[in-house]
């Protein structure tokens, strides 16, 4: 019951953290250009968030599947810069599905990654940076049974004419109830709309059984908006195309919000070094 | 949940190892692609209640500089992807500036986002340009938040924040002009190839100092007053006849440079390594390799992390820029040990010849 009621409050919940957390503007805003996991796409580029940035995303995932039943999905994510060129973050995932006799809520999982960017991208090479997380099992209906690790190479690179193009590739660790070890890997591109602060993103995703079992395909169109200099929404579509191949239509519609924050607390500023001026 | 456990200790024992193994390889890869490359060394500005409230309260001046930062990085990227010598192409990018005065953008756009190419070859000094526009905005955000009534130790501390990334911040020391004319054989060609361009990035330079000094008004009525007569002279009279120098922060803007005589510095040095890299990046004499050592090069020179060691060059020739009527006064000390930058109309004025020979580091040789 406890998780119903949570899940209910979710979109609520979502609205009065963005509004708790501001609505000022700042300046040399690239959030929108950031294509963290799940916001809308599954292949995120190579860089982190800035030393002592901080940023909540929550995100919702929905759809309704052949035969009428309906899931919906839940994230909730904090990620920071905790050193130069090296995130963390740490998040959940609830879920909801309804078979259209019953309704079943509960807590997915709880997730945690860490993310290293080795170099900022130069004339020829794209940047770099490694991202290594792991899930835990939420203990509801819906969590997955067993403890989940993966780790992926990310790359990211830019093009004159505006084009950014990601690729990330990486190997995913899960019992067999959970599906078992896979490869996984996509490829990612993003284009802004002029100086609107407005990306146009899509991405093609694949994880690939180690032993046995199909190959999982996901496309996934989406786009993102700077709503003011420290908030973008997002807004996707997600499909499973081996489903399609299987003659199940499975769209998911994906929407999200990520808001920028510092805390002044956690930030130690030296005396001022009433430095030379000669 | 034990017997899971048991059962999968085989099956995670793969697990790990093949996991190791891999990001073994993911390491070592990464790290083979790595070798003699740049981080990207981001950092979040310094965070205050005063965050934003330059944007809040007077919008129009703050979007009033977007379009500068389009022409900055705007001049870069069409050196780099057009030619130096594209007029057709500097001639458009002139047009997008100048829709962009009257019409900018809501927000900021990124350096990354108008340059893209230069971005990937420089990106060192984009990053030190972007973090001083933070500096630019912690102080116009502070000057302009009634709240903060300690106005001096407020810019200090969001001084000593940015000096603490020292590898990312200008140095502090009164350069002038020296760097940008003496500093290669490429001084003044954007300004002799592209006047008009120029032009409106010298009316820019202007600008950001006299909106320092309109927020020095005692009060939100008298700033926001000072702030639109700023700006109906920027548009009016500056942009429409330039200045034929680059203005040094506390000519224009006298009280915010007593109060902040180093910020004064820094913000000189940021315009001059934009108009250096102007200079480089339009010299056909120079591969892009050469421009990309050389960018490198004069960011080394005027970094604060090495102002402690570097001679800044003489000035030998005028090229095609000329200097201010107060860029011939010294940084000066006053009787109560604070100090006054270089520029100021205040400060003590030298002849010319002091100039045309190098200035060493405070301490050396004095």
């Amino acid at each position: 019951m406890r998780a119903a009621a949570r899940i209910r409050d979710l979109p609520l919940f979502a609205v009065l953290v963005v509004a708790m957390l501001g609505g000022h503007e700042a300046t040399a805003q690239e959030d929108f250009r950031s294509l963290d996991a799940g916001r809308p796409l599954k292949v995120t580029d190579a860089y982190p968030k800035k030393y002592l940035e901080w940023e909540f995303q929550f995100g919702l995932q929905g759809g309704w599947t052949e035969g009428g039943s309906r899931s919906l999905g839940g994230a909730f994510v904090l990620e920071t810069g905790l050193f130069r060129n090296f995130e963390i973050g740490a998040g959940l995932q609830v879920a909801r599905e309804d078979d259209g006799a019953s309704t079943t809520n509960g807590l997915e999982s709880l997730q945690i990654q860490a993310l290293y960017n080795f170099k900022h991208e130069g004339w020829t090479w794209p940047g770099v940076a490694i991202q290594a997380g792991a899930e835990a099992p939420g203990g509801s209906d819906l969590s997955r049974e067993h403890w989940a690790w993966g780790a992926d190479l990310l790359l990211t690179r830019s093009f004159a004419n505006l084009l950014r193009v990601h690729v990330n590739a990486g190997y995913g660790v899960g019992s067999d109830v959970d599906g078992g070890d896979y490869w996984r890997g996509g490829v990612a591109l993003d284009i802004p709309m002029g100086f609107s602060s407005r990306l146009i993103m899509g991405d093609v995703y694949a994880e690939i059984p180690v032993d046995t079992g199909p190959t999982r395909t996901w496309a996934e169109l989406g786009t993102r908006i700077q709503v003011s200099n420290l908030t973008v929404i997002d807004v996707g579509l997600t499909t499973r195309l081996d489903e399609w191949n299987r003659g199940t239509g499975n769209i998911q519609l994906v929407l999200g919000v990520s808001r920028v924050f510092g805390i002044g607390r956690l930030v130690r500023v030296p005396e001022y070094p009433d430095p030379s001026i000669r | 949940m034990h017997n899971h456990s048991d059962g999968l200790d085989g099956r995670h024992h793969v697990s790990r190892t093949r996991i190791a193994t891999v990001a073994v390889l993911l390491i070592a890869l990464a790290e083979t692609s790595c070798t003699g490359v740049t981080p990207r060394n981001s950092q979040f500005y310094l965070p205050g209640k005063y965050n934003f409230a330059f944007y809040d309260t007077h919008t129009r001046a703050a979007r009033s500089f977007y379009a500068a930062h389009v022409a900055h990085f705007g001049i870069y990227e069409v050196a780099l992807t057009e030619g130096e010598d594209n007029t057709d192409a500097f001639a458009e990018l002139e047009t997008r500036i100048r829709r962009l005065v009257t019409a900018p953008p809501r927000f900021e756009p990124p350096a990354e986002l108008i340059a893209p190419s230069w971005s990937r070859m420089a990106h060192p000094t984009g990053r030190t340009m972007d973090w001083t526009h933070h500096l630019h905005s912690q102080l116009y955000d502070i000057l302009t938040d009634p709240s903060v009534t300690e106005k001096k130790a407020a810019g200090e501390r969001a001084m000593a924040y940015y000096l603490s990334n020292a590898e990312a911040a200008f140095s502090t020391r009164g350069y002038g002009h020296r760097w940008m004319m003496g500093g290669g054989t490429w001084a003044g060609v954007f300004a002799r190839k592209y006047p008009d361009i120029n032009g409106i990035l010298w009316s820019y330079h202007w600008h950001h100092a006299a909106v320092y000094e309109a927020l020095m008004e005692p009060t939100p009525e008298a700033q926001a007053r000072e702030l639109d007569r700023v700006i109906d002279l920027f548009v009016d009279s500056v942009l429409a006849n330039p200045p034929e120098y680059m203005p040094l922060t506390a000519e224009v803007a006298p009280r915010f440079s007593r109060m902040f005589p180093a910020a004064a510095h820094i913000f000189d040095n940021l315009h001059m390594m934009h108009d250096i890299t102007n200079d480089i990046m339009v010299d056909e004499n120079l591969s892009r390799e050469q421009k990309e050592a050389e960018i490198n090069r004069l960011l080394q020179n005027q970094l604060y992390a090495t102002q402690s060691s570097m001679v800044a060059p003489a000035i030998t020739t005028m090229a095609d820029h000329t200097m201010g009527p107060s860029s011939t006064r010294i940084p000066t000390q006053l009787p109560d040990g604070s100090w006054l930058p270089q520029g100021h109309p205040e400060s003590q004025m030298v002849p010319m010849g002091q100039f045309m020979i190098p200035l060493l580091p405070e301490g050396v040789g004095r």
